[in-house]
């Protein structure tokens, strides 16, 4: 486990699951809440998560234009950013209403979301890539996937 | 990274489960109509329906409260993300490649050392 050990690393893959939090869990919220609160039919709630679906991936563009190619790597500025995004996105979404039509401003918000989420996912493989030595790859995968099983 | 971030995600959807059912079971509504949520909308009068509108705004506002927390602890924990004398991506890669060679050469020198402690111990 010379993985956890690194800084970095281990800070990224923390960063990961606090990400993945939000981000999974407006995937799931959102389509829900089109149907009930706004009435759309399934097909119509999964629409309209397209702006942040799309957003996310632009992120992941930021994301390389960032952090690839011959330029210094900036991952903590940017999965800062991400996060900060994803705050931003997170809380504007707390002003949404209970009226029944569809709101624009949610839409946006969720935009706001996709765009964190992009920028922090591919941020945050490009640095596992790159922080982990070639023999490791495999080795946390292995590990996570025992830890996901136990939980189940 | 994919499995832990899916960690998160099901922890994610699991509380949002759990605030959207208290806030349900507060609910006045018959559970038996909740039921046909979906198939039968029109089993609902209006001001149940307004009612349930209001209910899943509330439980999402509180969702978002909680992920709100949540990216605040992520961003303290991204602060450990910082290194300094960052190089490029590219010059990353290739430390990596070099480790690698060095690792893989390393261990070629041992395999031939035992090679020829085996070859060495049968003649004696």
């Amino acid at each position: 486990m010379v993985l956890l050990r690194n800084r970095p690393y281990a800070a990224t893959v923390l960063h990961t699951m606090l990400t993945g939090f939000p981000y999974l869990l407006s995937i799931y919220v959102f389509p829900v809440r089109f149907q009930v609160v706004y009435g759309r039919s399934a097909r119509d709630a999964g629409l309209m998560l397209l702006p942040m679906l799309a957003a996310s991936a632009v992120g992941t563009m930021a994301a390389g234009a960032i952090n690839g190619g011959k330029k210094k790597v900036r991952f903590m500025e940017s999965l800062m950013a991400a996060c900060a995004l994803m705050l931003l996105g997170c809380a504007l979404e707390t002003t949404a209403g209970s009226e029944g039509v569809v709101e624009a401003k949610v839409l946006g918000f969720l935009a706001f979301i996709g765009l964190g989420f992009g920028l922090s996912a591919a941020s945050g493989t490009m640095l596992a890539g790159v922080e982990a030595p070639v023999w490791e790859h495999g080795e946390f995968l292995i590990f996570v996937v025992c830890l996901g099983g136990m939980v189940c | 990274m994919a499995q832990i971030r899916i960690f998160g995600g099901s922890i994610g959807i699991a509380a949002s489960s759990a605030i959207l059912g208290s806030k349900t079971r507060a609910l006045t509504v018959p559970p038996e109509a909740l039921a046909h949520l979906a198939s039968n909308p029109s089993a609902l009068s209006p001001d149940q329906w307004a009612l349930i509108r209001t209910v899943y705004t509330e439980a999402l506002r509180e969702d978002m409260i909680v992920c709100c927390a949540v990216l605040a602890v992520a961003m303290v924990v991204t602060l450990g993300v910082y290194r300094k004398n960052r190089v490029s991506m590219e010059e990353m890669i290739k430390m990596r490649y070099r480790e690698e060679g060095e690792r893989r050469r390393a261990s070629a020198i041992i395999m031939m050392e035992k090679a020829r402690a085996g070859v060495a111990a049968p003649a004696k």
